[in-house]
Formats: structure tokens, C-alpha cells, sequence
């Protein structure tokens, strides 16, 4: 009772999707446990931070693009529920955290503990990821996460203390109507500030849509990544 | 470093990759449990779920061929082979949004996507077992189906204002609905959506509206959930239930439709659509639902020779008889040492050869369905029992069709729309007057047994009245009156005598039985708390 005939391209991508993930997945954990191990010079580690780092973005670049094209084809179905912002922030940094400790860079999270938030865990894992991981690039040393409540909505903030982001790539949140494109051509920062801006709009609270903003009033003129979650 | 350990707990991981399965040993295993199994699919997961009870499975979702993690969640609850206080966490490599849509019944405890690192599997063991503990009064009253102390637990909680108060009122709205408040349960909800839009608690007022047969309201709850988040299968599921229940199949058929192809990995959701399908008599998506609820129910516990039986019936009725006769054959292949399977089988087979006008065959396999009905005349389903009817008086076996009628009737006497199916049976075999008959001799039989009991208990004659209930209940146990009837003459005795133990595990048996039949019966709730203080007099004693 098989039926060949009816190809389910969402199905194939799904399945392939779920064998690259579970070796990258036993990659970047192997990764891990080399890189707790020292090496003299230290350039092992430095080639296998680089593994790791682009081992992560394959990642978060395969459950964006699937997640965008079930988005777009209403097969995706939003999973809101209240967590711990706090707890949340953590655990997203964690996963960073061997990358972190490896470039020296200076980590802080700032946000109340009783601090709860509607959203889409997995979802805003990815758009989380995302930006973290395009961080690496510019900032100096320095990447501060922060969430606080502003006006009805949450306000979840990644701060670096790099260069800010190139003209083109600001959002300001005025603007949002007029949609500024964002090109995926040139840039692949693009595929993940589309996400980011897919996933903020599927979060909705008493007429209110989610948003995102990247500015930069970082740490020292560097890049503010804001998700605006009502 | 963290002080807590699993120290004494139970640990099953369930993972199709050995080397996943291992990496996750290593990860636990500095949290020294006491007991650590590996399963490397659902089979295995089962197996050993049921020679343990485990107090933390990771199962991974995707488990190649065979049961799914979904699945094995599943049967672990539908078989109880958990402990009220164990925590199953679904480990993915994808995303959660399809696997909330796959599932119908029941939800892990969490989800961890993949990748994930020692830390993190740490800190969200740690926090779940502080959740359950937490809850742990509430989780063990309903496992006790004692819902009046799990909500007063509730209460008790939430009065203290803490972070989770949401997750608190969520339990809290599910078990007012199990008592049937749904007054209660709906002001609930609202001064919730009032606070903020929640699709859960929209969900669950709509499911309130719909109990209190409120469908307008119920409908304009489940589209606007849709108009939201176009891929909420569950509200179209809902929006099914609804139009079904307003006699609306046409659109109840649309809305199944747009759930399966949206989720179409749930055994339910295609059996619902094959049932609306053949109602309205499309053969086509009958037939396609009815061949996907059989493929993907293949490793699920859900799996049931009904859907075969649909199945075949439904391809006899498009002129495929010899389609049917391979599908009615797959039975026995399918579920193997099942002799209710058995007499499906035969049924089904005798309903194809009947159509093909193969007299001889059909009346033999008639025979066989026959005697073991004979061997055990509960096991059927009303609608196969109705088809076995059928079979009997288009054979000239109107004695046997009546016996199954009257079992059928006795175990149902009070569900109207089943007598109507029942009445037409016997109208289509033109033997209406008899049946009309059969089926008010039967019912009057039954309301004066429990007129008779009642009598009795009235006059404070309870050993007869017990004797007469516990005889029904024998006779018909899926009667529902009749089993709360025998409940009830029993706890009157023990109302007098004290708690006896013999008496009261068989209360607990008549009401379990209750239970099962109609999950929010009132009366059930009531004469399980009157049991309740019969266990408390006695210990005050």
C-alpha cells in the first residue's frame, strides 16, 4: 500500500535533512571532546574550532531552510509556549560555549530570572543561532545576550563590540513597511535576518505581530541584533 | 560542579544510530544512575518498558522502520507501562512542529532538538524533575483518577502565584472537563485569553463549547485558531468533530481532508476520514484513508481489524470484490493470535463472498465468525456486531442475529443513534416488525432490572439488590448504568459494614469500566468519591 506516484518533496527534504543532521550532530559532539583536550600550540584546536563553526552554520542553515519552506507551505505549525527566558538564553549560549571559551571572547546574559515569554522554542533557537554564529565574524572580543520586557512585547538583544553591520543590512523598525530587501545573493546573512524576520512575524498577541531591528548601538558602536516578541 | 545526581533512577535510551545511543550514555552516566538500557528500536523500547519502569526515557523520533518515537510513547501510556512520575523526553534531529501535529493523544515531557551537549541534557533533566516533583501531588491524585484532590492541589499552588501558574490552570482546565464542569472550566479559559491570546487555552475552550454542544460558538473558536496558524490540524480536527456533530459530514469530510494532507502520519486522523468518506459515500478518499490509516497504524497500537473491515466494505461497494477479499485475507496476517482479529476476519470474508453471490463460502465462513462469537461474544465493536447482524438474517440465521442483538443491545441499551442503526438492519432485511420488537423487549429488560434493583435497595434489601446488579453486570459489561448500579449497591453495603476489600476492588473494577465507556460520565465521579470516603471511614476507625 505504497504509493510511489505521490512524491512528497517536504518528506524527502525532511528525511534528508534528518540523516545530514544526525552526523553533523555526531560530528560537532566529537568536536567537543577533542577540543577539551589542549594541544601545545594550540593549532589543532584552531583548525578544530573552525570545524566546529562551520559545522554550526551547515546546521542552523539546514533547519532554517526547511523551516522556511514549511513555513511557506503552511505545514508548519507554530508551537507557542511560555518558558523561561533566563533558562532559555542559557541553554542557547551553552550550546555556544566551546566556540566562545576558544575565541577568548567575553560573554555576559543579562536578564531577570522570574522573566517568563511566549514563543517558539525551536524556532527561536534558530534565529538565535543564526545571529550568534555570524558574530564570530565581526565582533572583537566581547557578545552580550540580553531580554527584558519593553512595551508589551519581549525585547531579546545580541550585542557585539565588532564594526556593526554594513549599511544594507539595518532594519530599522520604521522601515519594516517599506520592505527593505534583504539580498540573499551577495550575502549569507541574508538567508538568516529572512528567517529572523519569518519567524518574528509568525509570533502574534492581541493584534500585535513580532519584529526584528539590527542596529548598531552595540557594545562601542558595534552590531544590536533585536527580536521583538509581543 | 552540580550536586543532584539521578541517583536510584532508571534511564532508557531509544535511538536508531549506535553511536548516538552510546555518546547519550556517556552523557548521562556521570549522573550515576542506577541503571542505564539501551534500545535501538521501538520493539526493543517495549520490551524493555515492560520489564522495568523507567524513570527517564530519551527516545529519539525518528527510529528508521518499525514504531516511531511517537508511537512508542503511545503504547508505553496506553498500556500504563509508565509510572505517573516518569519523564519522557522526545531527543529530534528535526524540528517539533511536525511531531505536535503527528500526535493526537499524548505529548512528551520535552523536546530536545539535536545537536545538544552534556550541559544542556543536564540542566533540562534537572529542571523536569524538579517540575515533576513539584507537581507530584497532582500527578499521583490523577493517577488515582481522584481529579477533585488533583484540582484542589492545583488551587493550592496556584495561589502561591508561581512561574508556572499557566502549566497549573492547563492542568486545572483538563480536569474540570473530566468532571464535566464546563461552566467552571470555560470561565477558566476566558479570563486566560483575556490576559493574553494563548492557542492553548483557545484550543480548550473550543473543546468546552463543543461538550456543552455549543457549536456555533465551538466552530467560530477552531476557525479563528485557523485563521492564525493555517497548520493547526488539531482545530481541524475539531472543526471535523463539530460539523459531525451538527450533521454536517460534507464539511467535516473537507476539514479531516486538510488535516491529512497537512499531518498525514496519524492512524486516527486517517481512520476519522475514511468513516466521514464512507458516510458520504466518496469511495475514492474512503478507500486512500483507509489504506493510509493501515500503513501508518502498522506499528501502532491504535491499530485495530476494523479498519481492514472498512476497508473491504468499502471496495465492495466501488465493484472491487476481489480487492476486498485480499485486504480481508491480510487480517489474520496482520494480527496474529487475535481471535477477536479472527472473527473480523471472518466476518469480512463472509460480507465479500456474499457480494460475489458465493453462497456456499460465505455461509461457511459465517459459521466460523459464528462460533467464536459464541466463545466470546464481548469482544465485538457495535459496527462489526451490526454487520455479523446483517450477515445472520440475509443467511436465514435469525436466531443467531438475534442473540448478537440482544448483546448488543443490552451492552447499549440507552445509545440512541446505535438502536437507529440497529432498527434499520432489520428494515433492510425486511424483517423490521421483528426487530422492533427484539430491540423493546430487550431494553424494557433492562430498565426493569435496574427498576427491580432500585426497589430493592429501597427497602434496604441490599444483598438481593447486589446479587441482582452484580448478575447484570456479568451478563452486560459495557452497560454503563448497569455496572454504576452495581457499583453503587455494593458501596451501600460497605456504607454499613465498613470498607470490605473484596467489595471494594470490585466497586473500583464496575467503575473503571465506566471509565473506559464514557470518559466524562458524571455519575462515575461521583460514586468513585463516595468510594473514595468509604477507604477514608475506615482508616478513621
Amino acid at each position: 500500500m505504497n504509493h510511489p506516484d505521490e512524491f512528497d518533496y517536504s518528506i524527502l527534504l525532511a528525511n534528508s535533512i534528518h540523516e545530514v543532521k544526525n552526523s553533523l550532530n555526531m560530528l560537532l559532539n566529537s568536536v567537543d571532546q577533542v577540543l577539551t583536550i589542549s594541544d601545545e600550540d594550540g593549532t589543532t584546536n584552531n583548525l578544530f574550532s573552525q570545524i566546529q563553526y562551520e559545522g554550526k552554520r551547515v546546521n542552523d542553515d539546514l533547519v532554517g531552510l526547511l523551516a522556511i519552506y514549511r513555513i511557506q507551505n503552511e505545514q508548519y505549525s507554530i508551537n507557542i509556549d511560555d518558558y523561561s527566558v533566563s533558562d532559555f538564553l542559557e541553554e542557547n549560549l551553552e550550546q555556544h560555549d566551546t566556540m566562545i571559551r576558544h575565541r577568548k571572547i567575553e560573554k555576559k546574559l543579562d536578564c531577570e530570572n522570574d522573566l517568563y515569554w511566549f514563543f517558539d522554542r525551536d524556532l527561536i533557537t534558530g534565529v538565535l543561532s543564526n545571529v550568534i554564529n555570524n558574530l564570530y565574524k565581526y565582533t572583537k572580543n566581547k557578545i552580550q545576550v540580553s531580554a527584558e520586557k519593553e512595551d508589551g512585547y519581549l525585547v531579546m538583544r545580541v550585542k557585539d563590540n565588532g564594526p556593526g553591520y554594513p549599511e544594507a543590512m539595518l532594519i530599522d523598525h520604521e522601515e519594516i513597511d517599506s520592505q527593505k530587501s534583504i539580498s540573499f545573493q551577495n550575502s549569507n546573512t541574508g538567508l538568516g535576518l529572512y528567517f529572523s524576520r519569518l519567524v518574528a512575524e509568525l509570533h502574534k498577541n492581541k493584534g500585535k505581530s513580532g519584529y526584528v531591528t539590527t542596529t548598531n548601538d552595540g557594545i562601542d558602536g558595534g552590531g544590536c541584533f533585536s527580536l521583538y516578541l509581543p | 560542579m552540580a550536586i543532584w545526581s539521578l541517583k536510584g533512577k532508571k534511564v532508557l535510551i531509544i535511538d536508531d544510530f549506535q553511536e548516538m545511543r552510546v555518546m547519550l550514555r556517556t552523557m548521562v552516566e556521570p549522573l550515576a544512575p542506577e541503571m542505564i538500557k539501551l534500545a535501538q528500536n521501538g520493539e526493543e523500547a517495549i520490551e524493555h518498558l515492560e520489564s522495568n519502569k523507567f524513570d527517564i526515557v530519551l527516545c529519539d523520533y525518528n527510529l528508521g522502520k518499525g514504531k516511531d518515537g511517537q508511537q512508542v510513547l503511545e503504547e508505553a501510556k496506553h498500556r500504563d507501562l509508565l509510572a505517573y512520575s516518569a519523564i519522557y523526553i522526545m531527543t529530534t534531529a528535526e524540528n517539533t512542529s511536525e511531531m505536535v501535529m503527528g500526535a493526537i493523544d499524548y505529548l512528551p515531557d520535552d523536546y530536545i532538538s539535536k545537536p545538544f551537549n552534556r550541559t544542556v541534557i543536564h540542566a533540562r533533566l534537572k529542571k523536569l524533575i524538579e517540575k515533576k516533583e513539584n507537581l507530584n501531588d497532582i500527578s499521583l491524585a490523577i493517577s488515582q483518577k481522584n481529579y477533585k484532590k488533583a484540582i484542589s492541589y492545583c488551587d493550592k499552588l496556584i495561589a502561591s502565584k508561581p512561574v508556572n501558574r499557566l502549566d497549573l490552570l492547563k492542568t486545572k482546565g483538563e480536569l474540570l472537563i473530566n468532571l464535566g464542569v464546563y461552566d467552571k472550566a470555560a470561565d477558566m479559559y476566558e479570563d486566560i485569553i483575556e490576559e493574553r491570546d494563548i492557542p492553548w487555552a483557545y484550543m480548550a475552550l473550543g473543546k468546552v463549547r463543543y461538550l456543552q454542544d455549543d457549536f456555533e460558538e465551538a466552530l467560530e473558536i477552531f476557525e479563528g485558531l485557523i485563521k492564525d496558524n493555517a497548520s493547526n490540524v488539531a482545530a481541524y480536527d475539531w472543526l471535523a468533530k463539530t460539523y459531525e456533530a451538527m450533521d454536517d459530514v460534507e464539511k467535516a469530510q473537507e476539514m479531516l481532508s486538510i488535516g491529512v494532507a497537512k499531518s498525514p502520519k496519524s492512524l486516527i486522523r486517517q481512520r476519522n476520514l475514511a468513516q466521514v468518506a464512507y458516510k458520504n459515500n466518496d469511495l475514492e478518499t474512503a478507500t486512500s484513508a483507509y489504506e493510509h490509516a493501515i500503513d501508518v497504524g502498522q506499528h501502532s497500537c491504535y491499530k485495530q481489524p476494523d479498519d481492514y473491515n472498512g476497508l473491504a466494505k468499502t471496495l465492495v461497494d466501488s465493484g472491487n470484490p476481489d480487492a476486498a477479499m485480499n485486504v480481508a485475507v491480510k487480517i489474520s496476517k496482520d494480527f496474529k493470535h487475535d481471535s477477536n482479529a479472527e472473527m473480523v476476519a471472518a466476518i469480512t470474508e463472509g460480507m465479500v463472498h456474499t457480494s460475489k453471490g458465493d453462497g456456499e463460502a460465505a455461509s461457511q465462513r459465517l459459521d466460523a465468525a459464528l462460533e467464536l462469537f459464541n466463545q466470546n461474544p464481548q469482544g465485538l465493536s457495535s459496527d462489526i456486531a451490526l454487520e455479523l447482524t446483517d450477515l445472520c438474517l440475509s443467511s436465514g440465521k435469525d436466531e443467531q442475529a438475534e442473540e448478537i442483538t440482544k448483546n448488543l443491545i443490552r451492552n447499549n441499551h440507552d445509545d440512541k443513534a446505535l438502536i437507529e442503526r440497529t432498527q434499520k438492519v432489520y428494515a433492510d432485511a425486511g424483517k423490521s416488525d421483528a426487530g422492533s420488537e427484539l430491540i423493546k423487549n430487550t431494553t424494557s429488560e433492562i430498565v426493569d432490572i435496574n427498576n427491580k434493583g432500585a426497589h430493592l435497595l429501597k427497602e434496604g434489601k441490599l444483598d438481593e439488590s447486589i446479587e441482582l446488579f452484580m448478575k447484570a453486570a456479568r451478563g452486560m459489561p459495557d452497560n454503563i448504568v448497569v455496572n454504576l448500579n452495581a457499583a453503587y449497591s455494593l458501596m451501600m453495603q460497605m456504607q454499613k459494614t465498613g470498607k470490605i476489600k473484596k467489595y471494594s476492588s470490585r466497586v473500583e473494577n464496575y467503575l473503571e469500566r465506566v471509565h473506559k465507556l464514557d470518559p466524562t460520565n458524571k455519575k462515575y465521579h461521583e460514586l468513585m468519591e463516595m468510594l473514595q470516603r468509604i477507604s477514608i471511614k475506615k482508616k478513621a476507625a
